[in-house]
């Protein structure tokens, strides 16, 4: 009896280990998808790869580090309101991450590619739920190494430096940012719930889709006129300094009382102040780290209850074709040229949700520069502020913008499996490659000149001298969509968005965010450089000469761009296949 | 747009408008002192000298500006009002001298700024009017009270 039972332990030991193997597998697997892991083979990879992302992090938490001190220096808060910074800090990122996770989920858990393949597999279905939870944890994790860390870090630095905790406070830190980080992922299993409902609801009724959006779109254009309305009529920072410090005080006092749940948070990072005038960690700490285990461990539960079933009733109906032609046209022979105009604006009204992202940029761009030049307004400068009025809204006009031309670095890779057939098409493969990007070039045309135009007026830049700077902004624009689509094409990424539908870590969205921000920081420096000498000089029309400087720039790099992207059309698709 | 870039953007956004409202504006001197300059008489009847006339060139020469005459009756007032340049002159406050005779006339300061010559009998009083924050800027006036009763 005795041998049956210890036989059977062990049976059933070998099954868990079995289990938590093929958990393991199925969780690397996605990873795979989501995280360039090709690194972890090669040693020599490996240790450069860590190296990068320490010099990525301390460069972050050095920046961090200097914003916070010279805040501090110029009395911005004070020493003991760092907690309430980093309350506010915790909001944010937590408050954004949950964003991100409610939508990346419902795309992930719900509607993506990869289930098709998943419910396949040899495992457990449980398995396949629990193994996208962690892997939507982990990637929570890598992304708050960016932010939230770093961040963390910084004011746990100053408050060392202060002498108001210790320096173990820093290793301790990890251990209760690893469960805070966890609500995020498990508050957005449980909304996706909801956001899935709406967006099946959406999908069906596609007027009311517009009607939201438009609705959301007028909203935020009386809210930007209403806050526009409150901005005072003469700013100056210097003299309402004592005013503006004790402002950001209070609303610092108010953050850390108003959002008791993430002060409570943040107590168990830095510990409990003391009478001493110090944070330590002392039993309270860890009662409060307890709890939040507790939830953590409450809000699984839950989700692994609520979700669980829906996400396994979805998988089901992803994996069934479903779909009924109702209304057989015969085909019709178009032109060959605007047949891939056509499917382009097809590809654009079907997919409107990846279009919108674009668009929300080109409607937010506008409304952000009205918004800064109403302050400026407002401000009583002299030369030197009117040539950083110029540099920071030529840069804050091209920094969204070009940020927004990530999403094209995705666009070829976007076709799947499909993307392919691109080079058996009789054509060549420039026009189809390069008319994918009609669209999202049409409508930054009106948003480019709107934006141009309202900056222009609040400077007194005449028509000339807008459309000029209308022109530059639009040819950088284009170079650097043009740049974006030709990541792609060198690195396709093809295959991860055939299995999972989306990406969430694409390398070529990575780099073409890296230049955008390059790209605009060196652009408005030029034009900084080109307009301070336009502006010193005597004769008339200086400002003209600057701005056609700039926009010889941007034709420059446009058709440099447009050269590479020409010769790596030749090579990628027709030299390499010899 | 990821995370990190909006909130990238974000914080430049924040950073255009402090640096701009900071190194950008246009230079002013906070706190600043400003000293009178200039003290001008603007009391009723009061004139000028005229440096064109022998009595009016001797009275310049003797550091005078301006006189007011009138004709001296039982608790005759003379009210001193004095405008000042610039009017946001840091401190406004002026000082009264005057020669101790109180037989003939008793000045007093009035808490407005202006001041009060009272004459008890007829008989001219010489008058300093002087700035408190710069003992520089003053003006000497002649103040005189005719009483006609002597005559008759």
């Amino acid at each position: 009896m005795k041998a049956f039972v210890k036989k059977e332990k062990a049976q059933n030991t070998q099954i868990q280990k079995h289990g938590l193997k093929q958990l393991k597998t199925l969780v690397f697997m996605q990873l795979r998808d989501k995280i360039d892991l090709s690194f972890i083979k090669d040693k020599k990879q490996f240790f450069r790869t860590i190296i990068l992302n320490l010099v990525k992090m301390i460069g972050i938490v050095a920046i961090a580090y200097l914003i916070l001190f010279l805040s501090s220096k110029i009395g911005l808060f004070s020493n003991s309101e760092f907690p309430s910074i980093m309350v506010l800090i915790l909001t944010i990122s937590l408050g954004l991450s949950l964003i991100s996770c409610t939508y990346e989920l419902t795309n992930n858990l719900y509607f993506s590619e990869d289930n098709r393949v998943l419910i396949t597999l040899p495992v457990d279905a449980n398995q396949i739920f629990i193994s996208k939870i962690i892997v939507f944890y982990i990637y929570e994790l890598k992304k708050s190494l960016n932010f939230l860390i770093p961040l963390t870090i910084s004011c746990l630095l100053l408050l060392i430096m202060k002498g108001f905790c210790s320096v173990w406070m820093l290793f301790w830190s990890f251990i209760p940012l690893i469960f805070i980080l966890m609500l995020p992922v498990l508050f957005g299993a449980l909304l996706s719930i909801i956001l899935m409902y709406i967006k099946l609801f959406l999908k069906r009724v596609p007027t009311i889709q517009v009607l939201l959006f438009l609705v959301l779109l007028a909203l935020s254009i009386i809210g930007i006129v209403y806050l526009i309305g409150l901005i005072p009529n003469n700013i100056d920072l210097i003299a309402q300094w004592p005013t503006i410090s004790r402002n950001i005080r209070e609303f610092l006092l108010q953050v850390e009382s108003k959002l008791a749940i993430m002060s409570q948070m943040v107590s168990i990072i830095i510990g409990s102040f003391t009478q001493r005038l110090v944070y330590v960690l002392n039993g309270m700490t860890f009662v409060k780290l307890l709890v939040l285990i507790v939830i953590c461990g409450i809000l699984f539960i839950l989700v692994y209850f609520i979700s669980r079933p829906i996400f396994f009733g979805m998988m089901a109906k992803n994996f069934e074709i479903n779909k009924r032609i109702t209304n057989d046209k015969p085909n019709k022979k178009h032109n060959k040229y605007f047949t891939f105009i056509n499917k382009e604006f097809k590809i654009n009204l079907r997919t409107i949700h990846i279009s919108v992202n674009y668009l929300m940029v080109y409607i937010i761009v506008p409304i952000l520069i009205l918004f800064l030049n109403a302050m400026y307004k407002a401000m009583d400068t002299r030369t030197l502020g009117d040539l950083l009025i110029y540099t920071f809204n030529i840069l804050l006009i091209c920094l969204p913008l070009l940020a927004s031309n990530a999403l094209v670095a995705t666009y070829y890779s976007r076709e799947g499996r499909t993307g392919y057939m691109k080079k058996t098409k009789p054509i060549y493969a420039f026009y189809p490659l390069i008319i994918k990007l009609l669209f999202n070039f049409i409508f930054s045309i009106p948003t480019i000149f709107i934006t141009c135009a309202i900056f222009g007026s609040s400077v007194s830049f005449n028509v000339g001298e807008i459309t000029l700077l209308g022109f530059a902004i639009l040819f950088l624009h284009l170079g650097h969509m043009i740049y974006s689509a030709n990541l792609d094409i060198m690195n396709p990424q093809n295959e991860q968005y055939a299995t999972t539908g989306d990406m969430i870590d694409n390398p070529n969205e990575n780099k073409s965010t890296v230049l955008a921000f390059i790209l605009s920081a060196v652009y408005a420096l030029i034009s900084y450089k080109l307009l301070s000498e336009a502006s010193l000089g005597s004769t008339d029309g200086s400002i003209i000469f600057g701005l056609v400087k700039l926009m010889i720039i941007s034709i420059a790099f446009f058709g440099a761009m447009l050269l590479l992207f020409v010769k790596n059309i030749k090579a990628y698709y027709y030299d390499i296949q010899g | 747009m990821k995370k990190s870039v909006i909130i990238t953007i974000m914080v430049i956004y924040i950073l255009a408008i402090v640096v701009v409202g900071f190194i950008g504006i246009r230079l002013k001197v906070y706190n600043e002192q400003k000293y009178v300059e200039k003290i001008e008489c603007i009391s009723d009847g009061y004139k000028n000298y005229d440096s064109t006339t022998t009595t009016g060139a001797s009275k310049i020469e003797a550091g005078y500006v301006g006189y007011i005459r009138a004709d001296y009756q039982t608790g005759l007032k003379v009210e001193i009002k004095c405008r000042i340049t610039p009017d946001n002159a840091t401190n406004k406050k002026l000082e009264y001298i005057v020669d101790d005779k109180p037989s003939i006339y008793q000045l007093t300061t009035n808490s407005d700024g202006t001041a009060t010559i009272e004459f008890f009998k007829g008989g001219v009083a010489t008058v300093i009017i002087r700035a408190t924050d710069s003992k520089q800027t003053q003006i000497k006036i002649e103040i005189s009270a005719f009483d006609w009763s002597i005559i008759e």
